[in-house]
């Protein structure tokens, strides 16, 4: 806009109530020096004041003119309301002190609390991967005890010392190994369950290990040859396990 | 940016400095000077007594706290004054009408001391008040009713329009050959 189109918005603009386009524009013009909206807003500033004279004379109230003066003049003193503000903002300091305190605390808890939680998570997650891992043993083990195909072998009933049990052992769904009374392997140490081939070396068929109670139960399930199979044995190893048998059979079941 | 006393009616230059170092003395004469047409400004817009009193403190205050930003050699303090007395109870009415917002920031750069400087006298007398007074009956109705409902009450044109229920250009006529006039009556002695 120019300064032509300005002309008439100059003493609208000193009363604040241009709109945003024109004030832009007028702001513009000034902060550019413009020498002739300038002067103008400057003559437009001194109209607007002087309209305030056309408000009807009103008298002020007598008090007003103490009211004004004790709001803007520093009394000398007055300690009763310094010690109050004082005391006030002690107060005030105090209590945001112990919001920031008990926040502080009840984020600690907040967080503790949190901790233990995703602690009890990851517990139970684990159990119910051991839950889970347990339910298809036991699927495995149903699934191999009911096949007619399947051969079943006792193992321990004539041994004094036990352990004592049953292998299942089919061609396709592998072998399935229930014992009582074998004492949890050592720290450290697993037992390994073997399949015997005839005339060759044993082969290793999984690790497990028996519970506080000395319950196991164990599923190889892989294919195997039972003709040529010999017998399947169990020995106590190294905890990952190895690759030939390194002890004395503690479990054999000859076929 | 500072203001200067020139008015024949403010001519003491050493008010303002008195009131910079927060001279209880120079409060006074500054209340006396404009006490009564700052109070007769407000009252006229805010048309209460208890809220007009309270626009009045705020006023003198705001004056006491920026006092630093004036000073006695240029500009029309009687200008800036009485316009931080119109933007205090302007800001009133418009906070009752739920449109505060949009002129607080409008307020602060209208009155900003700054805007005073090199601007002429206004003198706060009687005669003066006679000639504003005079001014303004000399326009007809309309263009009356659109100088007080920009002035006393802070509409712009187009809110000017839609109160009156006229063409936004009608309004406009209005208001320049308004201004016109009052720029030819009010012009500088």
């Amino acid at each position: 806009m120019n300064c032509e189109e300005l002309k008439d918005l100059y003493e609208l603009y000193a009363m604040g109530v241009v709109d945003a386009a024109e004030k832009r524009a007028i702001d513009e013009h000034l902060a550019n020096s413009c020498p002739v909206c300038t002067p103008a807003v400057k003559q437009a500033r001194r109209l607007v004041s002087s309209l305030a004279l056309a408000a009807p004379p009103a008298e002020p109230p007598k008090l007003l003119r103490e009211r004004v003066m004790d709001s803007v003049v520093p009394l000398p003193e007055k300690p009763t309301s310094v010690t109050w503000l004082t005391h006030a903002w002690a107060t005030l300091a105090v209590l945001m002190l112990g919001a920031v305190i008990w926040f502080v605390f009840a984020n600690q808890r907040l967080e503790m609390e949190m901790a233990r939680l995703n602690r009890s998570v990851a517990e139970a997650k684990t159990a119910n991967a051991e839950l889970a891992a347990r339910n298809q043993v036991l699927t495995s083990a149903l699934a191999l005890v009911i096949l007619p195909e399947a051969r079943q072998l006792a193992f321990g009933s004539s041994d004094r010392q036990p352990p004592r049990g049953r292998i299942w052992i089919h061609p396709d769904r592998g072998v399935l190994l229930l014992a009582s009374n074998l004492p949890p392997a050592p720290a450290g140490k697993a037992y390994e369950m073997w399949v015997v081939p005839r005339g060759a070396p044993p082969l290793p068929a999984g690790l497990f290990n028996s519970d506080q109670q000395g319950f196991a139960a164990h599923v190889w399930p892989q294919p195997v040859n039972v003709a040529a199979t010999s017998a399947i044995a169990v020995t106590l190893e190294q905890a990952a396990g190895a690759p030939a048998p390194t002890s004395a059979p503690i479990i054999t079941a000859g076929l | 940016m500072i203001l200067t006393i020139v008015s024949p009616d403010f001519p003491d230059a050493g008010l303002f400095e008195g009131l910079r170092r927060r001279d209880p003395q120079a409060m006074a004469r500054l209340y006396d000077t404009f006490g009564q047409p700052v109070y007769s400004l407000i009252y006229r817009i805010v048309r209460d007594t208890g809220v007009a009193e309270d626009l009045v403190q705020e006023t003198f205050l705001r004056v006491w706290n920026q006092a630093h930003a004036i000073d006695p050699s240029r500009g029309s303090a009687a200008a800036w004054v009485l316009t931080v007395a119109r933007n205090r109870a302007i800001d009133w009415l418009r906070s009752t009408a739920g449109k505060a917002h949009r002129n607080l920031w409008e307020s602060y750069e209208t009155e900003r001391p700054g805007n005073f400087v090199d601007v002429e006298k206004v003198a706060i007398n009687a005669d003066q008040a006679r000639r504003v007074r005079e001014a303004m009956a000399k326009l007809d109705e309309n263009q009356r009713s659109v100088i007080e409902l920009a002035y006393f009450e802070g509409l712009s044109q187009s809110e000017m329009a839609e109160r009156m229920g006229q063409p936004l250009g009608t309004v406009k006529t209005w208001v320049r050959s308004a201004l016109k006039n009052l720029r030819e009556e009010l012009a500088a002695p």
